[in-house]
């Protein structure tokens, strides 16, 4: 008789388990959880919206889970990773949850500015800055089955906020204010399980520039599991242009995230042609094999309700009540928004007003002072010139739709989502001619030269004008849907999954 | 019972955590609140044994304060019930004091977990409590009068049931526990990391109350030493930490090394997975009455289970099933020993069906049918 060792016994232990497992979809919510809570951006629409395709996908057997600052993987309930994932629609509710930046300068900034420009106004303004601060504090609602925020008012009777009239008869407890944290802090806690994977798993990851899901520890789990990996590749503009990189991630950072994922994926997906074409080029200079690269085409419908017609009209008055122009994208140089004050400089030169105003829509990014300080020194800022740091998706559907044009002035895009919501949405659209601009415009977008200001000016003065001569055919153009995005993800995974595995 | 087309308003009475979310759908009564806890008249009455006591004190929490009180009556008029289910019978003073106020007298059914008179004699035994006899005895009147004037009792086991009828139930009906059965083939090779993913290990879940404590204690607690390097015994659940200064305060703490794991309260997803992988789950339970839902739960596994025949309380048709294994001191913890020594397998050949809730909760459903057409 042989015996078998205490080695040979744990690693049957192992066998025996997984002999009564099948192949699971593990979906990746890192980004999700991660962010939670913040203003929604490109990689949290995308992962949101291609997860709940997936864990909606019962035949891909899926497992929401997250890599934690140790490399691991853990299992996240499937409930609280739902929750999370519609929580990111949930926040589109209520248009007021809009918020104009300049309520977070700081008053001493404010102060300044408004005393070296105009003495005598200075209390008054001032006074109506902070007024506009406190009415811009934003308290999370609960009515049952239902968590939105709304907006607090500063009474003075009572010396307590209240909630503005009309909005809700719900009153909010302080301990729900954090509420998005809490839910956060749980989803941590409870992401206890550690993932073990087997050759048959499958990997699915769209959060690679969150840095919350860190290619090399993929590596090595899947080195030592045999586990397949799927994920998508937004661009490698960060390698291609480092002068807009955040300044404590260098290039090189994004170089090695971005083989380390085209060396782990067994089926490589890109959100445009441009980025395919520039990651099969970097992977060459490397001398990297990798999958082939297969362009997925994103969804182009916003997510979120459109707002009622009583909100609508709340949301014009808070933003402004003159037709204008429209920019969304985070501020940081990348974004061009620069280019877009130096047209307004040029269609105002006269000194009669411009013929749009312009609105940004737009949380600061990274190294964005010159853009903020410009935005803020702007002579048209407050009059012309708008910036919304924060805005829901429902009330962006709103904004699109009633600015006159859309202008897109990046230096370099990866998509350009807004090119193709704007036209979605039926207004005519102004970008600039670069990266993959000319993709998302599907044709219909008119294409300038990144830096000709007068070309812009020119381009708005004209569909301002006659704003009906540009509006795009929406009939010459098929736009992907995120429900089709979510489909076809679903089924290259399975075939995925149907293909064994090499190491299986 | 919502399935069965009845309209459920709930209402809890207990402590509630101070991140606890109000919800309208299932009111919750704050005993931190209360006059009687507030102003300390729960540990004159109680002493350090008030943690044995806390649902004899929710009653006492609500009927002593006149603020509570006010708001637990208010619930109930909102929910406006032509029917009130009593989950254990510690509310019934203050239930029958509303019916009192509003002159109606609504159907009660007491749907019981235990004969708690019983067990709360037997914890005060094992715990050597100084209690005020005067507790036991109002405790043991409040269960009769309860069972004296619930339109039915409902109970766990047939044993419970005969002892209601003892005390006088006008109709006492058997309702078992049950559970769901579980797909928790995705979570095989998934753990915590208090757990070696190679170990093989015989769990038991059980919360703090003092039967699952003494059960572990007495039955596994000796055969700690004689676990071979790749087993464990886990425990998940509020047990744990009592379990675990016990061994400690026993000198066994160096033993406990890589022998025993506690896991403490774990989200459900992770029980999930320590049963999925689970080589044994153990039912080490000693007294204590009802059935235990664990039972239920372990036997609706797959898993191979080790049970004392009090933990099959209530389940007595089942010892026959291939993973079941049923037994007593001095032999459960040498079984367990033996089971976990085995390789590792899972068996849903023989699962007992008729322990899901959806069939063990017909009788329930019969009963409340037939009050709702008792009432005008």
């Amino acid at each position: 008789m042989t015996m078998m060792s205490s080695n040979e016994k744990q690693h049957s232990i192992l066998k025996a388990r997984a002999a009564h497992t099948r192949p699971k979809l593990l979906v990746d919510v890192t980004t999700s959880i991660g962010l939670l809570g913040g203003a929604p951006i490109g990689i949290t629409r995308v992962e949101t919206k291609l997860a709940r395709a997936l864990l909606d996908a019962e035949k891909l057997n899926p497992m929401p889970v997250i890599m934690k600052a140790d490399g691991t993987l853990r299992a996240i309930e499937m409930e609280t990773a739902r929750h999370i994932l519609d929580l990111w629609d949930t926040q589109i509710d209520v248009p007021v949850k809009l918020r104009r930046a300049y309520d977070h300068i700081e008053i001493d900034l404010t102060a300044d500015r408004v005393d070296s420009a105009e003495p005598r106004k200075a209390n008054r303004t001032l006074r109506q800055k902070i007024a506009r601060k406190i009415s811009a504090a934003r308290v999370l609602f609960r009515q049952p089955g239902k968590i939105y925020r709304g907006t607090a008012t500063w009474d003075e009777l009572t010396t307590q906020f209240m909630l503005k009239q009309g909005e809700s008869p719900a009153v909010a407890h302080a301990h729900e204010l954090d509420l998005y944290g809490k839910i956060q802090r749980e989803a941590y806690e409870n992401a206890q399980l550690i993932v073990t994977p087997t050759p048959v798993d499958y990997f699915w990851t769209a959060g690679l520039y969150s840095h919350m899901i860190r290619p090399r520890p993929l590596l090595e789990l899947m080195t030592g599991s045999g586990m397949r990996v799927g994920s998508l590749l937004y661009d490698v503009i960060r390698v291609l242009h480092p002068e807009y990189n955040p300044p404590d991630i260098d290039r090189d950072v994004h170089r090695a995230n971005t083989l380390d994922l085209m060396e782990a994926s067994d089926m490589l997906l890109s959100i445009s042609g441009w980025t395919r074409d520039t990651c099969a080029e970097l992977g060459r200079e490397e001398g990297r094999t990798h999958a082939s690269i297969e362009v997925l085409p994103l969804g182009v419908d916003v997510a979120g309700p459109v707002l009622s017609d009583a909100k609508q009209k709340v949301l014009r008055k808070a933003v402004t009540e003159r037709p204008f122009a429209l920019t969304v994208g985070t501020i940081e140089p990348r974004k061009n928004i620069t280019h877009l004050l130096d047209v307004w400089e040029l269609l105002s030169r006269d000194g009669t007003p411009p013929p749009l105003d312009l609105v940004i829509v737009g949380r600061k990014g990274h190294r964005a002072d010159e853009e903020v300080s410009r935005i803020l020194a702007h002579p048209q800022f407050g009059t012309n010139i708008f910036w919304l740091d924060s805005c829901p998706d429902s009330a962006l559907t709103s904004l699109y739709r009633m600015a006159t044009v859309v202008l897109c002035p990046s230096h370099a895009e990866g998509w350009g989502l807004p090119v193709s919501e704007a036209l979605v949405q039926g207004r005519p659209v102004i970008a600039s001619d670069n990266t993959a601009h000319p993709e998302a415009g599907f044709g219909q977008a008119i294409l300038l030269a990144t830096q000709d200001v007068a070309q812009w000016a020119k381009k708005i003065n004209e569909i301002a004008a006659a704003p009906d001569s540009f509006l795009p055919d929406l009939t010459q153009f098929s736009h992907p849907t995120w429900e089709s995005a979510g489909a076809r993800l679903v089924e290259l995974i399975e075939a995925r999954i149907a293909t064994p595995s090499p190491k299986d | 019972m919502e399935r069965a087309g009845h309209t459920l308003r709930r209402l809890a009475v207990g402590y509630r955590p101070p991140d606890h979310v109000d919800d309208e759908r299932e009111p919750h009564i704050n005993i931190s609140t209360s006059s009687y806890c507030t102003r300390g008249r729960h540990r004159r009455d109680f002493g350090d044994d008030w943690q044995y006591f806390t649902d004899y004190g929710s009653m006492m929490a609500v009927r002593e304060c006149a603020a509570l009180k006010e708001k637990f009556f208010t619930a109930i008029m909102k929910a406006d019930p032509d029917v009130i289910m009593l989950e254990h019978p510690w509310l019934w003073p203050v239930v029958n004091e509303y019916r009192t106020k509003i002159g109606k007298q609504i159907p009660v059914i007491h749907n019981s977990q235990n004969v708690e008179s019983a067990l709360k004699r037997a914890i005060a035994s094992e715990r050597k409590l100084h209690l005020s006899t005067k507790i036991l005895t109002a405790i043991e009147e409040l269960e009769r009068d309860c069972v004296l004037n619930a339109v039915a009792t409902t109970a766990c086991t047939d044993e419970d049931r005969d002892a209601f009828l003892a005390m006088g139930a006008k109709w006492a009906v058997t309702v078992a526990n049950g559970a769901d059965q579980k797909q928790r083939d995705h979570l095989m090779n998934m753990l915590p990391p208090a757990i070696p993913k190679d170990a093989s290990y015989a769990l038991v879940v059980g919360s703090g109350h003092p039967p699952n404590i003494s059960g572990f204690l007495n039955l596994l607690g000796p055969y700690l030493p004689r676990l071979r390097a790749h087993q464990r015994f886990v425990v998940a659940g509020g047990a744990g930490d009592s379990i675990y200064k016990a061994l400690r305060d026993s000198g066994r703490e160096i033993v406990m090394e890589g022998r025993f794991i506690n896991l403490g309260m774990v989200p459900q997803l992770v029980l999930e997975a320590v049963i999925a992988n689970a080589s044994i789950i153990a039912l080490p339970i000693q007294y204590g009455g009802g059935s235990n839902v664990k039972t239920a739960e372990a036997l609706l596994s797959g898993r191979r289970v080790v049970a004392t025949h009090h933990s099959m309380r209530g389940f007595p048709e089942l010892g026959s099933m291939n993973n079941l294994r049923i037994v007593d001191e001095p032999d459960f913890g040498p079984k367990v020993l033996e089971e976990l020594s085995k390789p590792f397998s899972v068996n849903y050949d023989d699962l007992p069906v008729h322990l899901l809730w959806e069939n063990t909760t017909l009788p329930l459903r019969d009963v409340l049918s037939q009050i709702c057409n008792m009432v005008p």
